[in-house]
Formats: structure tokens, sequence, C-alpha cells
């Protein structure tokens, strides 16, 4: 029952689209409230059809009923209720479903907060929405159907379960953050066409605008960082980030959204480059769809590729409709879009953020370009090209780092002009400390990338706790006021300023920890117990093997120890097989569970890769991975400056 | 049972829905404090635009002939705001 009315509902959904498009298109034409009145009504029916669509289909996954599909692909009776419940978007039609879920909460919540404050852009606004909605109910209706019967002529008695790989808490944000992200910017694209067709663009429209894309970049933001982790921590290869397709697909969005948080700004304050972040606007929302059609359409081989079919056409055609009217769009509006002011100094802060957007773009293309290339080459030539690493490794590393020394030089700069005499006394400093950094790693032999890199990483830490300091001194000496309060006040006042600064300090914290990559070091051995390996100064000894069976698998474990002359330590690396009950083995899934010993100084990083059961001697792949502690520590200083630079000020009354 | 619970409801949403087309008179829905609102939003980024001024130029980052033009031209901005606001 409950499977048939889930399916009822997203049917009913898709045919209410087309009511409230109807209906919000009567509004536009007639200017009658009456339209306008049942269009908002009909989206909230909509909205309330969803939503009980994915609770059913979560209701439907935590009861283990394996006469829908999907239920029994993903979960088995064995799956723990939280992985029961994750596993609404671990495949593809039920993270379609949940790409829906997610687009409606955040319709919602457009409607409610925006119903009197943009009354004008709102028809327009709804219009957007309900196409992308529109779009991703035929999908589910049609192509991809969650609530579809298992096609056996028999009961069936237990699914398949989740992959072990999926199984993991991280697991359990990293998606949803993700598409709080992705779906998230649909929000501001609506915006960006609603203030286009409507020739409105004014103060109040940037304001929701640039809070819904800061909002929405740091839930991608916090996805793709939480991405890297649950990579490192499960994937058992040692590393973050691997330029895998998937990776890359949410990594492009990223780019040309923060290309736009900072373009935005421009506008903000001189009302100028308003075709340029259409342009980015527009790139960034295709870029979510086209993301989503990566990750879902199994065209490119991926570590994160958990589903394979065939939607890529209809999602090539979506990406495709959306350029194409975008652009026409913007072409028709360009009288209205067109600067009336132009940059006035290569030293200005306008400029500053032009730089930053046009390395960030380089970027990008860089890295459509590598991930689309096996595709392209595949199509053209007929063989498929892979583009690994390394090549991305060589493009971007360069255009990183003049990234980060932009982020360094953008705080020194002012709008319309620096002053010579200001460059001179505030670069000083920051390229004193620079220096310095780079003649001490040249004397301990550290040379090309790392040498540059952590000089850059002093001379932008420098620039923004100057910044800190300079305003903190400011104020005391203004204001009279203490260190501390001097501090906070510089802080509340200049939320978006010095929120952006606190994000830059997250950024270069995020280098120093990716540089440490170029230290790694690593080995693969077998050892019995009592046996000793040595890897840099460690010594690692097995102290125990024992073999354990669990609820939905079977575990061997090792009691791993590892020594130098500062500590000694225990690891438990094991080697699990999921679904061990099957009595087919080609369905059991073996699964290693690592254990890192992290600390900001190296991580070691212990697999349990094997074992030869007859020989009772355990295979492990052991790396010593300097540093990395310092990127979860710039991911979550970076999130903290995006909320205090988010935090919402004191509303005045309007007199 | 389930049915009639189905068709109950399905008749409330379209009740809902279509309520409003029904009622006698053509409305218009207008709002008098969007253009207000706006202008409001527009002022708070210039009275943050000239305290940021005035916080570089103290801070030594701006020339006093260029921090004197920009407030001026900012402050200008300002008045004519509160003109339209008028």
């Amino acid at each position: 029952m409950i499977p048939v009315i889930g399916g009822l509902a997203l049917n009913l959904a898709l045919g209410l689209v087309f009511l409230a498009l109807y209906l919000n298109v009567q509004y536009i034409r007639s200017k009658d409230g009456r339209f306008y009145l049942a269009a908002r009504r009909t989206s909230l029916a909509v909205s309330f059809l969803i939503i009980l669509a994915t609770l059913f289909l979560a209701q439907i996954l935590m009861t283990s009923n394996f006469d829908v599909d999907y239920a029994a692909h993903y979960t088995s009776r064995e799956t723990p209720g939280l992985y029961k419940f994750t596993a609404l978007w671990a495949g593809q039609s039920g993270s379609l479903l949940f790409w829906l879920f997610i687009l409606t909460l955040y319709s919602l919540v457009t409607q409610f907060q925006n119903y009197r404050q943009h009354l004008n852009l709102m028809p327009y606004v709804q219009i957007v929405l309900l196409i992308v909605h529109g779009f991703f109910l035929v999908v589910t209706n049609y192509i991809t159907n969650p609530f579809s019967p298992t096609e056996a002529d028999f009961v069936v008695a237990n699914g398949l379960g989740l992959n072990p790989l999926l199984q993991n808490v991280t697991m359990a944000i990293h998606p949803p953050m993700l598409y709080l992200g992705y779906v998230g910017f649909t929000i501001p694209f609506a915006f960006s066409i609603a203030g286009m067709a409507q020739k409105n663009m004014n103060a109040l429209w940037i304001n929701t605008v640039r809070n819904w894309t800061l909002f929405v970049w740091l839930m991608l933001s916090m996805g793709i960082i939480l991405g890297g982790w649950w990579a490192y921590q499960e994937l058992g290869w040692g590393g973050y980030w691997a330029w895998d397709p998937v990776e890359n697909a949410s990594f492009m969005p990223w780019l040309t959204g923060t290309a736009f948080l900072h373009s935005i700004m421009i506008q903000e304050k001189k009302n100028m480059l308003k075709i340029w972040n259409m342009i980015l606007i527009i790139l960034t929302f295709t870029l979510c769809i086209f993301g989503t059609f990566l990750t879902r359409s199994g065209v490119m081989s991926s570590v994160h590729s958990f589903t394979v079919s065939s939607l890529g056409p209809i999602f090539l055609a979506f990406v495709f409709l959306i350029i194409i009217f975008s652009f026409m769009l913007l072409f028709h509006q360009r009288s209205f879009l067109k600067a009336q002011k132009k940059v006035e100094s290569f030293t200005s802060r306008e400029s500053g953020f032009l730089f930053n957007n046009v390395v960030l773009l380089i970027m990008f293309f860089a890295v459509i370009w590598g991930t689309l290339f096996p595709v392209l080459s595949e199509a053209v030539r007929g063989t498929k090209i892979t583009v690994g690493p390394p090549f991305f490794n060589q493009i971007n590393i360069p255009i990183g780092l003049v990234l980060l020394f932009l982020t360094g030089v953008g705080p020194l700069l002012v709008w319309r002009r620096t002053s010579k005499e200001s460059f001179v006394k505030h670069f000083t400093w920051p390229i004193t400390m620079g220096l310095a950094v780079a003649a001490i790693m040249y004397f301990f032999n550290f040379k090309g990338y790392v040498l540059i890199a952590y000089s850059l990483c002093a001379f932008v830490c420098t620039t923004i706790l100057m910044e800190f300091y300079r305003g903190t001194h400011l104020r005391m000496k203004k204001y009279a006021e203490s260190a501390g309060k001097a501090f906070w006040s510089l802080m509340r006042k200049n939320k978006s300023r010095y929120g952006g600064y606190i994000v830059h300090l997250g950024v270069v914290l995020m280098f120093v920890g990716f540089t440490g990559k170029a230290f790694d070091s690593e080995k693969e051995f077998g050892l019995k117990t009592g046996e000793t390996e040595h890897l840099k100064n460690y010594t690692f000894t097995l102290r125990d093997l024992t073999a354990e069976e669990r609820p939905d698998h079977y575990a061997w474990i090792a009691e791993l120890e590892v020594l130098n002359q500062d500590q000694a330590i225990k690891l438990f690396p094991e080697k699990r097989i999921y679904f061990h009950r099957n009595p087919n083995p080609e369905r059991r899934q073996p699964h290693s569970e690592l254990d890192i010993h992290s600390t900001f100084k190296e991580d070691i990083y212990s697999v349990f890769n094997g074992i030869d059961v007859e020989k009772q001697i355990a295979y492990f792949k052991i790396m010593v991975n300097p540093l990395v502690s310092w990127v979860w520590l710039g991911g979550f200083i970076f999130v903290l400056g995006t909320l205090v630079a988010l935090w919402p000020a004191k509303q005045k009354a309007v007199q | 049972m389930s049915f009639l619970l189905i068709f109950l409801i399905f008749v409330a949403v379209t009740f809902f829905i279509v309520q409003p087309l029904f009622t006698a008179e053509k409305t218009q829905i207008i709002d008098k404090t969007e253009a207000l609102n706006s202008l409001q939003q527009q002022k708070t980024v210039l009275y943050q635009q000239i305290k940021e001024l005035e916080t570089d130029y103290l801070m030594g980052n701006l020339h006093e002939e260029d921090y004197l033009k920009a407030r001026h031209e900012l402050k200008a901005e300002v008045s004519s705001l509160m003109k339209k606001m008028k």
C-alpha cells in the first residue's frame, strides 16, 4: 500500500507542477492576485507530496520492505538502522528523490521568507523552481522510480545490503551536505533569472542572493571537506583527494561559486560586473546539475560512483536547455546589465577580486578539461585516455599557489585605489616573513613547490594576522576599548570582512596540510604474530591476531604495536568480510577497516590488506602522512569563518 | 478504507488549491514596503562602505585625498537615497 501511495504522490506532484506553472504565468499576465495565491498553494501542495513520498521511502527502507526494488538493493535485514536510513541517498532513484526533497525544503523556506519581500520577483522565482522540480519529478516518475516493485517471481527474504564503504558515519553526513550545496544553488539561480526577467537587481536582491549563495556554498564546502575526510578514513589509499571525476564534479561548482561570492561584492559596492555575475551563477547552477549527472549517470568510472544508469541523455538535455534559455535571457537584457562604472585602478580591491575570479576560472577550466577528456577522447578517437592525478596536480598546484598569494594580497587592497605608501608599509612585514621562511626552508634543503607553498603560507598568515592586529589596535585607540573588547567589536561590526579573513586563514592551514603530502612515505609487508617491520623511525610489531563474527560481517583484528623514541601506541586495523553468510561467495565483500593515529605532526595510517589464514600471516600497508590534521583543522576554521560572515546583522526597523 | 482516506485527502488538497480562484473579485497584491526595504538595504550598504573607508583610512591604507574624494561621493549617494526614501 505504502509504495503505491508513494508513487501516486510523485505522479500527483508532477501534475500539480504543471498547474502551478500555469497559475504563475497567468498571474504574470493578468496581475490578478487570485492566481498568485492559487499558485502559491499549488506549490505548497507539491512540496507536501514530495515530503510525503520521501518519508514513505524512508519508512520502506527502515522496515525492510523488500517488495520495493530499491529497498531490496540497498538494505538487508542485517543493515544497522542508521544505514537503512542513509540508504535513502545510497542508490540512484533514492538519491534523486532526496535531491527533490532538499529542493522542496529550500523552496518552502524561500516561499515563506520572500512571500512579501520580493513580491515582484517571486512568480519568476517560483517558475524556475517549479521547472527544476518538474525535471526531477519526470526522472523519478518515469526513468528511475524509487517505488518500483521488485522484479522477482518469488518472495524476497532478504535484501542485498548496503555497500560496506557507505557504512560509515561520515557517509551519513557527507552526501546530505553535498546535496544541500548542489541543490541550494537553485535558489540564487532562480533569483538571478527573476532579477534579469524583471530588470530588478536592487540592494535587497543582492542581499538575498549573496546570503543564499554564502549558505549553500558553506554546505558545499562542508560536503567536500567531509568527502575528503571519508575518503581518508575509509578508502585505504592514504589520501583525501584523488581528482576523481565525482570529486571534481563537486569542486567545479565550488570554484565558480567562490568566484561569484567575490564578484557579487563588486556588484553590491560598485554596481559593476552584473553580466559577469549572471554568467557565474548560471555556470554554477549548470555545473550542479552536471555534477548530479556525473555522479548518477555512471558515465565516469569513479570510486564514488555507486550507481550505473542510462540517465545521461535527459540530464544532458536539461543542462543544454538551462544554458540556452539563461543565456538568451542574458543577451536580451544586456542593456540593463551593462555596467555604468569601470575599475579605476589596478591596485584596487575590485581588481584584486577580478584577478581572483580569473584564477578560479582558469582552475575550473583545467579541472573540467581533465574530467571530460576521457569521455571526449573516447567519443572522438574511440579510445579512452585516462587523465590521472599527475595531470591535475601539474596544472592546479601552480594555479593554487597563485590563488594563495592573492588570498594574502586581497586584504591589503582597498576599494578604488590603494596608495603606494600603503603598499610599502603593509607589505613589508608579510614579505619579510615569507622570505624568512623561504630562507630557513632552503637552508634545510627544501626546494620547489614545497618552499614556495610554505613561504606563501607565512606571507598570507602575516597579512591576515596584521589586519586583525591593526583593526583591533585602531579600535583600542579610537574608542579606548580593552584588547578583548576591541577585537570582539571589530568582528561583530565587520562580520563579512573579518569572517572572510578567517576563511582565508582556514585556506592557509589547509595548504600547510596539502603541502605535507610531498613527504608521505609508505611500505607494504606481511607479519606473523611477534614479527617486526620498520618505516621511517617507527617499528611495527604484530602483537595479536584475532577473529570475531559480528551481526553483518566477519572480522580479523590485528593488534599492531608501534614504537619510536618518544611513544608507544597500538593500532587495531581490521579485515572484514561483509555478507559472510551469503552462500554465493561472489556476494561476500571484503573490506579493510583502517586504524589511524593522528597528531598535528603526522598520521600513522594502517591498512589490513589481507590474511593468509593457513600460514597466519597478516599483510599490511602502512603509511606515515605528515601534516594531514592541518587540512581538517583548516577546514574547521574555514567553516567557522563562513559562519561568522553569514551571521545575520541586527535588523533596524524601516522608519 | 485506505482508498477513501486518499480520496478525501485529494479532495481537501484540490479545494485548498482552487479556493482562491473562486473568490468573487479580482484582487491585487501590492507590497509598498519592498521598494522602501530595498532603499533601506542600499543605505545600510553605503553606511557600511563609509565605515570601511574610514577604517581603511585610519589604518593607513588610503591617501587623504583619495579618502576625502571617496567619502564625499558616498555621502552624496546617501543623501540622494534619503531624498528618494522621503
